[in-house]
């Protein structure tokens, strides 16, 4: 008795509890009985989980999914925890939404639903958006990156086409902002990169480019620049982003006062020793709120401009 | 709920005489009962299991003679039987889910997520490092070459893909719990997960 036994369709058709009573309780048998059906049920679950998570499941299938797995605690915390190993962004079902012309041409695929202010300074990239009752959730690894509306000014490294993901927010009342730092800013280096944090925003995500990626988990620890920590994160692993590799670590918007801050980067090797893998000096400076957007830095629907911010504020 | 001692001594004692091996084979039968209750759409998948074993040591604890062939499919039988009763339960008490257990919901999803995430990380850095570094690979996004993906990292392990999706899956049914309960309760903070052999001294009433 093996999974050839049992097709995939039926394995997803049982999951999904669309098979006759008798049915499943002939295949329940089967994999109580045997591993490698229980195996394929597992791994038909967890493809089940990744295709609603991406979209990739039709309108049917959605809502049989919903009503079988996000109906109960348990399947819902199973969902998150796959997401969240996953390291997407949301819980929430993607609905395909149409974009106007203006915001397809800037910004591809359509559906999403985020500002996008690129910094003046390159190095530095932020999105943000809130969630206006239109849950979505991209697709990031196959997003095309914005591109940068401004040259460098300070000779850090560009991002190039690098994956800033204009991602979607999850939150009702709450927004994450992005913020992309490139490697290889170190204190002294010229000035640090400044952004505003919208009010409205719960979580700042800072993806941090790596120069080189040699470690398999990564610490980060948020500093003032006497060196007082604020707040740390660890146990990262790198992502292949399209500009290279990166780290990725959220903090609480509310933690984040205005001022400068220094994320130091610390690569843990296999035995647990840590070694340092990089600095990114950055700043957050109070929003200030713009009547008009200016096209050459502001790429977003009129509801986001608060992601809108002067950097010629920069020192 | 929790097992009871004496029906878990029974239950680890007749799934293997090494206590570790009895342990692994305890944690692969409970994962099957917690998936089993979990597809049936029950409300409280791990209580359920958790019943099912009960059972289960108790019968052995009462005939010694029995010896089953096959645990999983033996514990099947059992769990059927308890199954049939929650839904009559369910019936009982108006059907619906309880009450969530977690004691304080966060204002808004993003805050929710926020905790989770900081959950997740503690949970993490309690597993074993060999545990850790296998879920966290097998989970990382490979841009929908996923099962390529896995394929390589069951060869990287010498092992078959079906045995790294059901050692994953056992790690995710130590550290599911663990999460949910640190959202609950974050004053607890995971410190280290007992291994399987170690599994006695673990989820038992007295």
């Amino acid at each position: 008795m093996n999974t050839l036994d049992v097709d995939q369709a039926r394995l997803r058709r049982y999951l999904l509890g669309e098979l006759p009573e008798e049915e499943r309780l002939a295949l329940e048998e089967r994999y109580f009985a045997a591993d490698d059906v229980f195996a394929g049920l597992l791994a038909a679950e967890d493809e089940l989980a990744e295709a609603y998570l991406s979209g990739a499941l039709s309108a049917a299938e959605r809502e049989r999914y919903e009503r079988v797995f996000l109906s109960t605690p348990a399947g819902r915390r199973t969902l998150r925890l796959a997401e969240d190993l996953g390291g997407r962004l949301s819980l929430r079902p993607p609905r395909p939404r149409a974009a106007s012309a203006r915001w397809r041409h800037a910004l591809r695929p359509a559906a999403i639903a985020a500002a996008v202010v690129v910094a003046a300074a390159a190095g530095i990239w932020v999105t943000t958006g809130r969630d206006r009752g239109h849950p979505t959730l991209a697709r990031t690894a196959e997003r095309p990156a914005p591109r940068p509306v401004a040259p460098s000014h300070d000779g850090a490294p560009s991002p190039g086409s690098g994956s800033l993901e204009a991602r979607p927010l999850p939150a009702p009342g709450g927004a994450i902002l992005s913020v992309m730092l490139a490697a290889g800013l170190v204190r002294d280096a010229g000035p640090s990169k400044a952004f505003a944090i919208p009010p409205e925003t719960t979580t700042v995500r800072l993806v941090l480019l790596l120069a080189r990626d040699d470690y398999p988990r990564y610490r980060v620890s948020l500093q003032t620049p006497e060196g007082d920590e604020r707040m740390a994160r660890s146990g990262l692993t790198p992502r292949h982003l399209d500009s290279g590799p990166g780290i990725e670590a959220r903090f609480p918007a509310r933690r984040l006062e205005p001022g400068t801050y220094v994320a130091i980067v610390s690569g843990v090797m296999a035995d647990g020793r840590t070694e340092p893998a990089g600095e990114y000096v950055f700043r957050v400076i109070r929003p200030i709120r713009r009547a008009v957007p200016s096209p050459a830095t502001y790429l977003a629907p009129p509801d986001h401009m608060w992601a809108g911010h002067d950097f010629s504020e920069r020192g | 709920m929790a097992l009871s001692r004496d029906a878990f001594e029974a239950l680890l004692s007749r799934l293997d005489p090494d206590p570790e091996r009895a342990g692994e084979r305890y944690e692969d039968v409970r994962l099957r009962l917690v998936k089993f209750f979990q597809w049936r759409q029950t409300v409280s998948p791990e209580d359920l299991a958790d019943e099912t074993l009960d059972r289960v040591g108790r019968r052995l604890r009462d005939d010694e003679t029995i010896r089953p062939q096959n645990w999983s499919a033996y514990v099947h039988g059992f769990a059927r039987n308890v199954l049939r009763e929650s839904w009559k339960q369910q019936k009982l008490t108006g059907n619906g889910p309880p009450a969530l257990r977690v004691a304080a919901e966060p204002a808004s999803e993003a805050e929710a997520r926020e905790r989770r995430l900081e959950c997740l990380d503690r949970c993490l850095g309690a597993l074993p490092d060999d545990s850790r570094e296998l879920i966290l690979e097998y989970y990382q996004r490979h841009r929908g070459a996923q099962i390529e993906h896995r394929q390589r990292v069951a060869e990287e392990r010498g092992i078959a893909l079906n045995a790294l999706r059901l050692r994953v899956h056992r790690i995710r049914a130590r550290l599911e719990p663990c999460v949910r309960d640190c959202v609950a309760r974050p004053e607890l903070r995971p410190t280290s997960f007992p291994e399987p052999a170690t599994i006695q001294r673990g989820p038992v009433r007295a």
